[in-house]
């Protein structure tokens, strides 16, 4: 290859336009950076939660009246605990505790921690941590964003909750949960059930809703009917709608990501073969020239099929690695509050690399396709015409 | 121009290779753990947006309302983005 006259003309070539080149590059680069970080924050958000899900419960039951959400009485977790084929029935504590009317919100999460299964995952979530003094006064575990948000307003030890009873419940703030996790956990406040009970609002035989698990997933449709039917006032919303919202949820297929890709590719397709018409007469000549001097339309081509693959796989190595790098080494700063809300800007979750080979492969056709119909249409016209007349 | 052409090579398979390695070396499996611990611990997956006081959420399990008119539907500012998602 490093004596190849064809190898040497090709890199003549490229070099000596190398101001044309690195204007199609610097577009193409932009393009592809701004589609890949989209699509790789999609992805990983995608991945992160779809994974997440599995940990949630198969079924959750809620009792609505009028879309409001009411209480759930303990009597119902008796009464879904007695069908045949159902385990785990736990009833749940949460709810959505502003600081004033319109500030900071926090999500309040009560866990039973003498039920047993919440002992390994509390100890598994945050490392060291000392079960026993936890467990003894009123002690609150908070995400990332919480304890800024409490070192921020001067609650560096605890937090006093407003109740609906209008009294002060004072929380010590025990540990942080880990920043990795604050994809999920970011605005999340764990409390024991009982202080949880307290602030929301809520009696000891009332709870938000009601999980449980159907290890036979062939039972579900009939557990799902059965359950449904036990009061009018009952809604119940199983992991399969959820594990489907969420596959829609950041699909980029899925309309607007779509909608302005096409748009954006449209956009590229115009700008280089409005450039590549821009050249028209000096490559006219060019082309003439090695046409004369014995160039078949073959040898033309394929001389311009290699200078646009070269700079193809160029502005594609470096407008996904340049994304790569923005997105899983910096965090995508403010490319991820197109995601995440515009409250996510101080404690920037970590996002899991994902490489989904078959969107690169996807963007890598497009782009290709289009950029070599855009540069190699005029070149076969001209390399079609008598050499005399092209070299006018 | 042709040792130009070998050094851009090389300096673009050195990026490929940097993306790879990083790829490779990041703990992904414990970053997703610990996203996994937290959902396992409160039963609730539900991303922490930045929602305003009238979002849902937790998209799936509670309806926003909007308290000086709490017939009307929910603004979804999200919502034209992500699409539905109700577990109705």
């Amino acid at each position: 290859m490093g004596n190849n006259p064809f190898f040497h003309f090709l890199a003549l070539n490229l070099f000596g336009e190398r101001r044309k080149h690195l204007g199609v590059i610097g577009l193409s680069v932009l393009l592809i950076f701004l589609l890949s970080s989209t699509l790789f924050i999609a992805s990983s958000l995608h991945t992160s939660l779809l994974r997440a899900l599995e940990k949630e419960p198969d079924f959750v039951v809620q009792r609505v009246r009028g879309d409001h959400l009411l209480p759930v009485p303990e009597e119902w977790v008796d009464e879904i605990a007695e069908l045949h084929g159902v385990s785990r029935v736990v009833p749940r504590v949460w709810g959505r505790y502003h600081t004033e009317p319109k500030g900071a919100s926090f999500l309040i999460v009560g866990i039973d921690f003498l039920e047993e299964q919440s002992h390994p995952e509390l100890a598994k979530l945050v490392e060291g941590i000392d079960l026993r003094k936890f467990l003894t006064g009123k002690k609150m575990l908070v995400g990332e964003g919480v304890a800024h948000w409490m070192d921020a307003h001067f609650y560096p030890k605890a937090f006093s909750f407003l109740t609906p009873e209008g009294e002060f419940l004072k929380v010590e703030r025990f540990a942080m949960l880990p920043a990795e996790s604050s994809l999920l956990s970011r605005d999340l406040v764990i409390l024991p059930i009982e202080s949880a009970r307290k602030i929301l609002g809520l009696k000891e035989t009332e709870s938000t809703d009601i999980t449980f698990n159907v290890p036979n997933d062939d039972e579900w449709g009939n557990i799902q009917d059965k359950v449904s039917a036990m009061h009018y006032d009952l809604r119940i919303i199983s992991k399969k709608e959820s594990r489907k919202a969420y596959a829609e949820l950041f699909n980029y297929k899925g309309g607007f990501f779509l909608v302005l890709y096409l748009i954006v590719l449209l956009a590229f397709v115009l700008i280089l073969y409005q450039r590549a018409s821009q050249v028209y007469s000096q490559e006219k000549r060019a082309i003439g020239i090695l046409r004369a001097l014995g160039w078949s339309i073959r040898d033309v081509l394929k001389l311009k099929i290699y200078e646009t693959l070269s700079v193809v796989f160029a502005s594609f190595v470096l407008g996904v690695s340049l994304a790569y790098g923005y997105v899983f080494v910096l965090d995508a700063p403010l490319l991820r509050q197109i995601f995440l809300g515009s409250g996510s800007g101080e404690c920037a979750p970590p996002l899991v690399p994902v490489l989904d080979f078959s969107i690169l492969t996807s963007i890598f056709l497009l782009y290709a396709v289009s950029f070599l119909a855009a540069v190699l249409i005029p070149v076969w016209r001209i390399a079609v015409t008598d050499p005399k007349e092209a070299m006018l | 121009m042709v040792r130009a052409y070998y050094f851009s090579a090389l300096f673009l398979l050195a990026l490929a290779l940097a993306v790879v390695g990083h790829y490779l070396v990041t703990d992904r499996e414990g970053l997703q753990r610990s996203i996994d611990g937290v959902a396992a611990l409160t039963g609730l997956a539900s991303p922490a947006l930045g929602v305003a006081w009238y979002e849902p959420r937790l998209r799936r399990f509670e309806a926003a309302f909007n308290p000086a008119y709490p017939e009307l539907l929910p603004p979804e500012r999200q919502g034209f983005i992500y699409g539905e998602l109700y577990g109705k």
